[in-house]
């Protein structure tokens, strides 16, 4: 007997649910493998030997990719539980941005990086219909990375402009950039660039994919231009309902 | 010597963050459950408190309101430790007065130290 679609959708509800609550429950045993590694590396539990270092260091590596990996699970579960399924509210992008900007100014400042937000001078309202949590991804994903691959005292501007149908959000840093040859891979599943994997090991490479993901189901684009060792610029629009 | 009260319900985690903090030179207090843990506070006035959110009977975010509502206790810095990290926590508990949030699995004990220095300004 064929499912209902609405059978359907509530058995993707039911298994998205347990992937979350799953993943959810994975971050304390993780935490707890984590930091006995760690300590252990840094002899704070006994001496320990340079091989015997070498080993747990390796251990810990792959503990942190377990958690990225995780991470990336809560994130996806979230999102696909509704590429099918947005949660849709007025929101007023501006103010969202904002609030992102103020909080990963700090993770800037660690590496002395120099965040400009170019917001528009008069007072106009960046309002769209968005899922507020799964464009907050987006927004996150993308400033991390900006960060991520920018060196110290770098800069990244965040931009946002209102066009007649759309909005677009720009962020431009002025870091390690995209190989040429590798940039149409980039929104691919696991995908990560060789220059990117260089500056950090654990990443999943799952980021953009989930960022593409839920900024087409909002129906809008998303995109980047790129130059190795100069920068990059990613962008992607909403659309604004009449 | 700085002292620092650790609320935290697992064993384990409890001794492995409190043989940290004592190889980095600080006394510790510790308290398994949110009720002693608000006890402690009032009673021992650390120099700061390390603050697990789940916890057997009143959890962390109640523990945080008793702290901040009482004056005797009210000046004393709260860095949480959780195994939650949705943002919704986060910012809960940095509205109701904690001086930073860190998600367990994203930080181990010695990045740990480094955030109690900076609350403890070291």
């Amino acid at each position: 007997m064929k499912a209902s679609r609405q059978e359907k959708e509530k058995n993707v509800f039911n298994e998205l649910d347990s992937i979350f609550l799953v993943a959810h429950q994975l971050k304390a045993p993780l935490a707890k493998i984590k930091w006995t590694l760690r300590m252990l590396i840094e002899e704070d539990l006994g001496a320990i030997n340079e091989e015997q270092k070498e080993f747990l260091e390796n251990a810990y590596q792959a503990s942190e990719r377990i958690i990225n990996l995780v991470n990336d699970l809560l994130d996806i579960s979230r999102i696909s539980k509704g590429n099918e399924y947005l949660d849709l509210k007025k929101v007023d992008l501006l103010d969202l941005v904002k609030k992102e900007v103020d909080f990963y100014k700090k993770e800037g400042e660690k590496k002395n990086i120099s965040f400009i937000f170019k917001k528009p001078l008069n007072k106009e309202k960046f309002i769209v219909k968005i899922d507020f949590e799964k464009i907050r991804i987006v927004i996150d994903n993308l400033i991390r990375n900006a960060i991520k691959y920018t060196p110290k005292g770098g800069k990244i501007v965040i931009s946002l402009k209102k066009r007649k149908k759309e909005i677009e959000f720009s962020i431009k840093d002025n870091g390690i950039g995209i190989p040429q040859d590798q940039q149409d891979k980039i929104f691919r599943k696991f995908f990560r660039a060789d220059n990117g994997k260089k500056i950090d090991t654990t990443g999943s490479g799952l980021g953009l994919y989930i960022a593409k993901s839920i900024i087409e189901a909002h129906n809008g684009r998303i995109w980047f231009e790129s130059e190795e060792n100069k920068g990059t610029t990613f962008y992607f629009t909403l659309p604004i309902k009449s | 010597m700085k002292k620092i009260l650790v609320v935290e319900d697992d064993k384990f985690l409890r001794e492995l963050i409190m043989q940290k903090l004592i190889k980095e030179g600080y006394e510790i207090i510790e308290a398994k459950d949110g009720e002693e843990g608000v006890g402690k506070v009032r009673e021992d006035k650390p120099d700061l408190v390390l603050l697990d959110l789940i916890l057997p009977g009143i959890d962390g975010f109640e523990v945080l309101a008793r702290i901040k509502s009482n004056p005797e206790t009210s000046n004393v810095p709260v860095i949480i430790l959780s195994n939650l990290g949705q943002k919704e926590d986060v910012e809960k508990a940095l509205n109701e007065g904690a001086n930073d949030y860190l998600v367990k699995a994203h930080f181990a004990p010695d990045e740990i130290i480094k955030k109690v220095k900076t609350v403890l300004g070291e």
